[in-house]
């Protein structure tokens, strides 16, 4: 189940919500946990029930090990479990992503014929087998209290979290929802998260939404787009995947929110960032810091000398470019942006004094470029791509992606609105304007938590909140193009 | 912050449910229940609105095709054919659409007793399940209640069916007609077929026929998609013609070297029609007044609405009817005339 969806919206989640407070009412704190269990196992198993199961025998399996190893007390059987913990965990990510990666790679290589399994990927499945690992992982080396099998299957699968992240440790999310005080409605929280969950579902549904339009039509068509269509596609893919991730990061936020639960932030405005090692810090937080703690720190950080640190950040990256995805595309994405966070570091503080909206504009174009090569389906599109952005052709812009923008419902409710006009003449103008105009969000807005936290809770608000959920809800079930032919 | 969130909640609650209600009445594309009096509507959509009108219009008879179909009037044939039609069409629809959408009309109404199709004469030689229309609204198609949240909560189906249909109602416009309905007035002529034709300058060797495959494939196409529903509905008379199409379009067949192709294909689609007593088979290629006059000519093949409006003439009567005795002799005159005319003519205009 996806957040963006009438079932969610109008069903699973006033349940889940409306359930889980009154099993606290009537002080049944167990029975709320195990609801909140069943909620997620609906919310996860709606897509497939096959791998439902995967989840809860990676769960079953993690708690068992972890279990095993707090009665271990010979150093050698704790570093077997610990081994047998990682061998499980990663290993089953390894068969479902990267397995058909791998033999395609071999038989490429070896002129071999292995055969490909072809598997759908477990929803997922990055996101919770590093939370399980973090716990394995933690309770090895001491730093994890033991939890209850019920409390720790609600800590995997708490469905704001489950599918996309932000990746949020055992130690962050247990206590708070054992704290009675959480256990009762308290308005702030169900205000600042329903805020915060409109905030989301709009940045997802009507802006990421609009841009994949876009995107989708000049990935598709690259053999027929130029420089400026490169260009509008790699910005609109470049504002598209922040937009879809960090939205769906706010709702997820918003809904843990209305439980009392708070999430960590993921995305700090990360097109403020200064630098690419700003951007880092502010780009998919928890994915960052869990590679710092269980990555880099034990590689030695940056205390084994500025070599070594060079090195680790670099195997950091590599293994960042393999997590996102098993592609050549990814795994270059992830050294590039090694090779850049190590260029930074060796710049020192070289640039400052450089003005820090240069630095911005630059850090923006880099991982613009950065993405473009995310996004392509293998490194030969990529070229193509920066082939194609070289070739000017008068400046054509390609004529479906502007018909396409400007066919959109809202688009077309401002042509009725007077700017009708204005359109024909210059075709270009909505999308050249959406387009800046959200970069310039990117750039001077606050981020949803401090949107959140600050301000006052007034009609103003309200109206924002309930237009954003209104025209969101009517956008989810987007009419395809009409095709017309002929006629 | 508590009344904030409960207004806040309590207002969306509100808004959805008023929301709900007014989709529910309005019904733009007839979903829930037939038309009300008090309201006007538009008729937009074909994809939309078709599905509607099968479920809740009140008819004996319907007209079904492509482009070919839409400037069809039903009041014209009610008066021909004396029953009460309805008129759904699907802009460049395979066959396999078409059959699928007449078949759940005839299933719903047991009082369909007349079919018109117009059968796209180019899409004989085809694959039975082709089809390039994506993006079905699968909801209305449905009877799962569950997933008509897809159109109650839709802001394509409020800015093109809810509120048109709600400044109608207001501003005392009439409901768009059956005969208006998704037809189409634009310019004929000489000009305009040309403006779209792409002549290959080179003329190709003919082609001698199809193949087995090919041959098995017509057969299959015509097969499934219009021998089965008139064989599953016997009480039921089709009225199907073979669209008539310009002068121009044999020109294509006759450069591009296929027009021995698409004779063979025909004969087989013709063959396996005349086998089913409830189809009334009509095949207009040889009114040559009509294919060679460009001014009844949209493009290589749309003609303008006064030919739909003939055709439904030729149809009541039964002028241009196909039958086992005479279709031999009508494809070998079909085959003389297309072949032996003078194509560089046209171009010399």
């Amino acid at each position: 189940m996806l957040f963006n969806s009438y079932l969610f919206i109008l069903c699973f989640f006033p349940l889940a919500v409306a359930g889980y407070y009154a099993l606290h009412h009537f002080g049944k704190p167990r029975a709320a946990l195990g609801y909140l269990l069943l909620m997620s196992m609906w919310f996860y198993g709606c897509n497939s029930v096959k791998y439902l199961f995967i989840l809860l025998a990676g769960i079953l399996l993690n708690f068992t090990v972890v279990e095993l190893l707090s009665r271990a007390e010979r150093a050698l059987f704790r570093r077997l479990l610990l081994a047998a913990g990682l061998a499980v965990n990663l290993g089953i990510l390894f068969y479902y992503k990267y397995y058909d990666f791998f033999i395609e790679n071999i038989n490429a290589w070896l002129k071999t014929d292995y055969r490909l399994l072809q598997l759908m990927l477990p929803l997922g499945i990055s996101f919770y087998t590093f939370q399980q690992l973090s716990y394995v992982i933690d309770s090895y080396k001491g730093e994890s209290e033991k939890y209850g099998l019920l409390e720790y299957a609600v800590y995997v699968s708490f469905f704001p979290q489950l599918i996309a992240g932000p990746i949020v440790y055992h130690d962050e999310l247990i206590p708070q929802l054992r704290d009675e005080k959480n256990h009762k409605i308290n308005y702030e929280n169900l205000s600042k998260g329903l805020y915060a969950f409109s905030l989301g579902l709009a940045k997802k549904v009507l802006i990421a939404d609009t841009l994949s339009k876009i995107v989708t039509i000049g990935y598709d068509d690259m053999q027929q787009i130029y420089t400026v269509t490169v260009v509008i596609v790699m910005l609109s893919y470049a504002l598209q995947i922040y937009f879809d991730f960090s939205g769906y990061c706010d709702m997820a936020y918003g809904i843990a929110y209305m439980f009392n639960v708070k999430l960590p932030v993921n995305f700090n405005s990360p097109y403020k960032a200064v630098s690419v090692t700003d951007f880092w810090k502010r780009w998919h937080i928890t994915l960052t810091r869990f590679f710092t703690k269980y990555v880099y720190i034990p590689l030695g950080g940056s205390r084994k000398g500025k070599i070594r640190t060079y090195v680790n950040v670099m195997l950091v990256f590599l293994i960042s470019g393999i997590w996102h995805g098993a592609n050549w595309t990814f795994i270059l994405w992830g050294v590039l942006n090694g090779a850049a966070n190590v260029l930074d570091r060796m710049a020192g503080r070289f640039f400052d004094r450089v003005p820090k909206i240069i630095r911005q504009i630059v850090t923006f174009l880099l991982a613009t470029c950065a993405w473009s090569l995310f996004r392509s389906d293998s490194i030969y599109w990529f070229k193509k791509l920066w082939r194609h952005l070289k070739r000017f052709r008068g400046g054509v812009v390609y004529e479906p992606i502007v018909s396409t923008f400007n066919n959109l419902i809202e688009t077309r409710i401002l042509y009725r609105l007077g700017l009708g006009g204005v359109i024909d003449r210059f075709p270009l103008m909505p999308i050249a304007e959406f387009l800046a105009i959200l970069i310039l969000a990117c750039f001077y807005m606050k981020n949803t938590q401090e949107k959140v936290e600050q301000g006052s809770y007034g009609a103003w608000r309200m109206t924002v909140t309930i237009v954003l959920l209104l025209w969101s809800v009517l956008s989810l079930s987007d009419v395809s193009e009409f095709l017309y032919f002929n006629f | 912050m508590r009344r904030w969130f409960i207004r806040c909640l309590s207002s969306s609650v509100i808004i959805v449910l008023v929301m709900a209600a007014a989709a529910w009445i309005i019904d733009p594309y007839f979903h829930f229940h037939k038309p009300f009096s008090f309201l006007s509507y538009r008729l937009y959509d074909e994809r939309y609105t078709n599905d509607g009108i099968s479920r809740h219009f009140d008819y004996d008879a319907i007209i079904t095709g492509t482009s070919m179909a839409q400037n069809f009037k039903t009041s014209e044939a009610d008066e021909l054919f004396g029953a009460k039609f309805v008129k759904e069409t699907f802009s460049g629809a395979g066959f396999k659409e078409l059959s699928q959408k007449l078949t759940r009309a005839l299933a719903r109404n047991g009082d369909l007793k007349t079919v018109i199709w117009s059968v796209d004469y180019n899409a004989i030689l085809r694959d039975r399940d082709y089809d390039i229309y994506e993006g079905y609204p699968e909801y209305l198609y449905d009877d799962n209640p569950l997933n008509d949240v897809n159109y109650i909560f839709n802001k394509a189906v409020w800015y093109e069916g809810i509120l048109p249909n709600l400044v109608m109602t207001l501003t005392g416009q009439e409901s768009t007609t059956m005969d208006e309905y998704s037809s189409w007035d634009k310019e004929l002529g000489y000009e305009c077929v040309m403006a779209g034709y792409e002549r290959w300058e080179e003329r190709a060797e003919m082609s001698p026929g199809l193949s087995d495959e090919e041959r098995e494939m017509v057969a299959e196409n015509i097969r499934q998609n219009l021998v089965e529903p008139a064989n599953a509905y016997p009480d039921t008379t089709f009225y199907l013609f073979y669209t008539p199409y310009s002068i121009c379009y044999w020109d294509y067949l006759n450069q591009e070297g296929l027009m021995l192709r698409q004779l063979e294909a025909e004969q087989i689609a013709t063959e396996l029609l005349l086998q089913c007593p409830n189809v009334r088979l009509y095949n207009f290629n040889d009114r040559y007044d009509i294919i060679t006059d460009f001014d009844n000519y949209r493009d290589r093949e749309h003609y303008g609405a006064h030919i739909n409006s003939r055709i439904l003439e030729w149809l009541a009567q039964g002028e241009g009817v196909v039958t086992a005795d005479n279709y031999l002799e009508l494809l070998e005159q079909e085959k003389n005339y297309y072949l032996n005319y003078d194509y560089e003519e046209i171009f010399n205009e």
